[in-house]
C-alpha cells in the first residue's frame, strides 16, 4: 500500500539527511537527487513528492523500500 | 550469467544461436561479430578468474540465459533522454557510451533527470581504448542488432526476463569518506571541472588548495547519496591554471569528502566482495586497475571488463558495479 501524496513520510524522507541503508540503489539515487532539488528550491517539495511516489507506484522492488523510510 | 573469454568465432557462434550477450573487446574484434541480441563496447582490459589482464585477441563475453528476449538500440546524443522508452517488462537495460564523447558528457550531466530512468535497473559502462591509444583512437560502442559500431551516442540492450525474476543491481565501493573537515568540499556549480570549492565555510581555489595540502589525487572525492557512496575521480590538478578536472561531474550543493587512504586494493576488494560475485555480471574502473596494480590480481570472485567509467543508473568512478539475477520462483 503506497501512502497518499499528503502523507508526511514523503516530505520527511526528502527533508532529512537520513541514510537509507538496505534500500535499492535506484531509491537511494533518486532520493539523493530529489533531496538536492528540494534543498535548492523548497517550493518544489510537492513536485518532488509526486515524482518519488510515482516511482514507488511503478516499481515493485522499490515499494519494499518504503518500510525503511 | 555466464562469463567467458572467447575467440571471435566462439562468440559469433553464441550470437548466431540467439543468446543474449554483453561483449567487451578490441574494436577490430567486435566489428567481426554478426548481428544478434548483443551489445558491445571497447575495452582491452579484463579481470578474469586468472586475474587482471590486457587482451587484444579475445572477447570478454557475458551471456544472460535468463533472458526471454532482448532489443538493441543506438541513440544519438540528443536522444539519450529516451533511454527508458525502450525498457522491457520485468527486465533490465545495458548501456554503453564511448569515453570522451559528447554523449559521455551529456549522460553524466543530465542522465539522472531523464524521464523514467530509475524505473528499471540500468547498468553499463563507458567504453575505452588501450591506454597508449588515448587521443589517437576513439572508444566505440556496438549495436549488436545491426552489428554496427559508433563513436558517439549510446548502445543499449533492453533485456526482458520472466515475470517474478529478481534483478539486483548494486555497487562495491572500496572507498570510505574521510572525517577530516579540511578535506570536505562543497561546489557552487555542476561540472567536470572546478576552480573553486567551499572548505569549512571558506571559498578556496581548489587546485592550489590540493597542491598546498599535498592531497593524494589518486583518491576520489566521495559523496553520500542517501547511504550510497558515490565517487568522483580526479583527472588532473593544475595549480597554475587554478583548475581541477574530474572524470565525472561534481554537483553543486552536495558535500564531497576526500576518500580515506587505502592500504591495498586487492585486499579491499577481497574484503568488500567476500564470497559473492560468482556468476554475476560486473565491471570495474580502469583507475582501480591502474592504482591498485590489478594486473594478474583478482577482485574476489568478480570478473568482467575494466572500464573508463561505470554506470549504475548514473555515471560512477572508481567503483565496481555488479548485477545478479534470481530466477522466478
Amino acid at each position: 500500500m503506497i501512502p497518499d501524496a499528503d502523507d508526511p513520510c514523503w516530505s520527511r524522507v526528502l527533508s532529512s539527511d537520513q541514510d537509507l541503508a538496505g534500500t535499492s540503489l535506484a531509491t537511494r539515487f533518486l532520493i539523493a537527487r530529489l533531496r538536492s532539488e528540494v534543498k535548492r528550491a523548497p517550493t518544489q517539495l510537492a513536485e518532488s513528492v509526486a515524482e518519488l511516489r510515482s516511482f514507488m507506484v511503478k516499481n515493485r522492488i522499490a515499494t519494499a523500500d518504503l518500510a525503511k523510510f | 550469467m555466464k562469463n567467458e573469454v572467447l575467440t571471435v568465432a566462439e562468440a559469433a557462434e553464441r550470437i548466431r544461436a540467439g543468446h543474449v550477450m554483453a561483449v567487451a573487446g578490441a574494436a577490430e574484434l567486435l566489428a567481426q561479430l554478426p548481428a544478434g541480441k548483443w551489445v558491445g563496447g571497447t575495452s582491452v582490459y579484463f579481470v578474469t578468474d586468472q586475474g587482471g589482464m590486457m587482451e587484444r585477441t579475445k572477447l570478454f563475453c557475458t551471456t544472460f540465459p535468463q533472458a526471454l528476449g532482448a532489443t538493441t538500440r543506438h541513440l544519438g546524443t540528443g536522444e539519450l533522454g529516451r533511454i527508458a522508452q525502450g525498457y522491457r517488462p520485468n527486465g533490465f537495460t545495458l548501456i554503453m557510451i564511448p569515453a570522451f564523447s559528447d554523449s559521455h558528457t551529456e549522460f553524466a550531466m543530465k542522465g539522472q533527470n531523464y524521464p523514467g530512468l530509475f524505473d528499471q535497473p540500468l547498468l553499463g559502462w563507458i567504453t575505452g581504448v588501450q591506454l597508449e591509444e588515448i587521443g589517437n583512437r576513439d572508444p566505440m560502442v556496438f549495436d549488436g542488432g545491426l552489428a554496427r559500431g559508433y563513436n558517439e551516442g549510446a548502445a543499449l540492450l533492453h533485456v526482458e526476463l520472466a515475470p517474478g525474476s529478481r534483478v539486483d543491481l548494486d555497487i562495491l565501493n572500496i572507498f570510505a569518506q574521510s572525517d577530516a573537515p579540511e578535506t570536505s568540499f562543497v561546489f557552487e556549480t555542476d561540472g567536470f571541472t572546478a576552480r573553486t570549492a567551499v572548505v569549512a565555510g571558506k571559498r578556496v581555489n581548489l587546485a592550489r588548495y590540493f597542491a598546498k595540502k599535498g592531497l593524494d589525487t589518486k583518491l576520489p572525492l566521495v559523496a553520500n547519496y542517501a547511504g550510497a557512496l558515490v565517487n568522483v575521480a580526479i583527472q588532473s590538478v593544475d595549480p597554475e591554471a587554478g583548475e581541477v578536472r574530474f572524470y565525472a561531474p561534481v554537483q553543486a550543493g552536495i558535500e564531497y569528502r576526500m576518500a580515506r587512504a587505502l592500504g591495498n586494493y586487492v585486499q579491499a576488494f577481497a574484503e568488500g566482495a567476500g564470497e559473492s560475485g560468482a556468476g554475476q555480471y560486473s565491471y570495474n574502473c580502469i583507475l582501480n586497475y591502474l592504482y591498485g596494480n590489478l594486473e594478474g590480481q583478482r577482485t574476489g570472485q568478480f570478473v568482467g571488463p575494466v572500464t573508463f567509467g561505470e554506470i549504475a543508473y548514473i555515471l560512477l568512478n572508481q567503483t565496481l558495479v555488479r548485477l545478479d539475477i534470481a530466477n522466478a520462483a
